[in-house]
């Protein structure tokens, strides 16, 4: 009984990982959001310059931003970020831009993917309309692209979560980083690390459930 | 169908739509070649089609038929040749033939070079002159192509296309598939565009199906929805591009009678296909295609009786 009441009541110490867990979830949807807006952008011009050939300089800007971003460990990217290029900057913001920037290049792999599974005689079909490739591709192409992309973009999500339990590094308590320092003080590791494990446990598997509901929805309205 | 056809134009664009009369010459095609890689597809294809007139395309797969179909609203762009419709230049290129006899005159004298011989200044300044014409060409060619392109839309918009594998938008309800692009491209207001889709849906027995997603029909209700997409954009042409192919054989029937309603209409239709019942009963000419090159373009009743090329022989024996 000791070791809980030293890791989660004494002074208030339970607050504490409700902070971390603040923190875990703040830097994951800023991530999230920043990850799908740079997803997406550098997945269409991928893909417009695969299927029109223009974009060309743009085209190859992004290449090299994936092989970057996906060529080295984000660990060692947040501390370039926080100790070189954003040192002015709060550690969350850093965390959060950071993992931002390094999802961003795994969401537009996954969503070129998508935009690669439609149909080309889609693409064929509008342009037979006279529909011109702008709107080919924001009323045809991205709609059935972001379906197929879905699921795994859901995936990302979840592991993008995991991933920010190294923040600790550059100082944000999130609730590995919490859990950390109440070990640091009570020299016990092991109630403190299986709660934040378990916190970790549930966000996900309340992710997994919420992506399902989603995945069952688009289901019903479209049986393709 | 006829019914829509006389309705005034909601729009206008800078691509004026043309009083063409029955008749009247509304595409032409001069000298179409395609080549892919190293197969040449289309070897100098001619062809005219007036306004009125139900071309079928037949020939052996592989020949050329559906090719020479894409070629016509440049879903696939030849690589030389003309196509114009309602007189306007839609494509317009032979500098290909210019670079095939730089690439000759280059290659002789690579070949003297090789054997040591002296390369005359004849030649040479031959090389120059040649290059000379070649690239001039090809930057009007560009500048014309640029031109071309700013109305390719619109003119896309008069040439309607049905496809073998329907090509319905899966994420848009029937409805939705139909009157995206009339109201998208401004043709018709939302309610109109509703309105007249669900008229020409109750022609073709789906007005029931309005609110279904495609994935919910089959493949003949499908291809009619996809026929009625193409007719709400109120084309003066529709291209089939193997309509039947893709279709249980129960479902053929219901597609073609279709296509045939709309051809007692009067509307103008190109369609590759391997139906021949088709060809033979709708048609008022039919295409044979073989090797790239059209090898008899005549009526019904002459094509199937008394056809005269001896490929066109073997093929029917084939197929009838």
């Amino acid at each position: 009984m000791d070791l809980f009441y030293e890791a989660l009541i004494y002074q208030n110490r339970w607050t504490w990982y409700l902070e971390g867990i603040g923190k875990t979830l703040l830097i994951s949807l800023g991530a999230v959001a920043i990850g799908v807006v740079i997803g997406v952008i550098v997945a269409l011009i991928k893909y417009v310059n695969k299927k029109y050939g223009s974009f060309k300089v743009a085209s190859k800007i992004c290449d090299i931003y994936l092989t970057i971003f996906r060529g080295t460990p984000v660990y060692v990217q947040l501390l370039i970020m926080y100790l070189v290029v954003l040192f002015f900057v709060n550690d969350i913001w850093v965390a959060i831009i950071t993992f931002g920037i390094n999802s961003g290049a795994y969401v537009a792999e996954i969503f070129r993917g998508g935009l690669e599974a439609v149909d080309d005689g889609q693409l064929e079909a509008g342009a037979s309309l006279g529909l011109s490739k702008f709107q080919v591709m924001v009323s045809i192409v991205l709609p059935q692209g972001f379906r197929h992309a879905l699921p795994s973009l859901c995936n990302e999500f979840i592991a993008l979560v995991k991933e920010t339990s190294i923040v600790g590094a550059i100082g944000v308590k999130d609730i590995t980083k919490i859990a950390a320092n109440i070990v640091t003080k009570t020299g016990e590791a092991f109630v403190p690390y299986i709660v934040s494990a378990i916190i970790y446990l549930v966000i996900v598997i309340i992710l997994t459930q919420l992506l399902k509901l989603i995945e069952r929805r688009l289901a019903k309205s479209d049986k393709n | 169908m006829t019914k829509i056809k006389n309705q005034p134009q909601t729009a206008s664009h800078s691509v004026e739509r043309k009083d063409i009369k029955i008749g009247e010459i509304l595409i032409e095609v001069k000298d179409l070649c395609k080549q892919f890689e190293d197969t040449q597809v289309l070897q100098g294809v001619n062809l005219q089609i007036k306004k009125g007139d139900v071309v079928a395309v037949v020939g052996p797969s592989g020949c050329g038929k559906s090719t020479l179909l894409r070629c016509l609203n440049l879903l696939e762009k030849p690589t030389a040749g003309t196509i114009t419709i309602e007189g306007d230049n839609i494509f317009n290129s032979y500098s290909i033939y210019e670079k095939q006899k730089l690439n000759d005159i280059n290659k002789q004298i690579k070949l003297l070079k090789k054997q040591k011989q002296k390369v005359s200044s004849e030649i040479l300044d031959e090389y120059v002159a040649q290059k000379e014409k070649y690239l001039s060409l090809l930057k009007e060619e560009k500048q014309t192509d640029k031109e071309i392109a700013k109305t390719l839309n619109k003119h896309r918009e008069k040439v309607g296309m049905v496809f073998q594998q329907f090509n319905l938008f899966p994420h848009m309800t029937i409805m939705q598939n139909i009157t995206f692009a009339p109201v998208k491209l401004k043709k018709l207001e939302l309610a109109a565009a509703q309105e007249k889709g669900l008229e020409l849906l109750k022609k073709v027995g789906l007005s029931e199906r309005a609110n279904d997603y495609p994935s919910a029909l089959s493949g003949g209700q499908k291809q009619r929805v996809a026929i009625v997409r193409a007719l709400l954009m109120n084309p003066d042409v529709i291209l089939f591009d193997e309509p039947t192919s893709a279709l249980d054989p129960e479902m053929v029937g219901e597609v073609l009678s279709v296509m045939s309603d709309l051809a007692k209409d009067g509307m103008t239709m190109m369609v590759v296909t391997h139906e021949m019942g088709f060809a033979r009963e709708v048609a008022n000419r039919v295409v044979f295609i073989d090797e790239g090159k059209i090898v008899e373009d005549s009526a019904p009743q002459e094509f199937f009786n008394n056809p005269k090329n001896a490929r066109l022989k073997e093929f029917l024996s084939k197929v009838l």
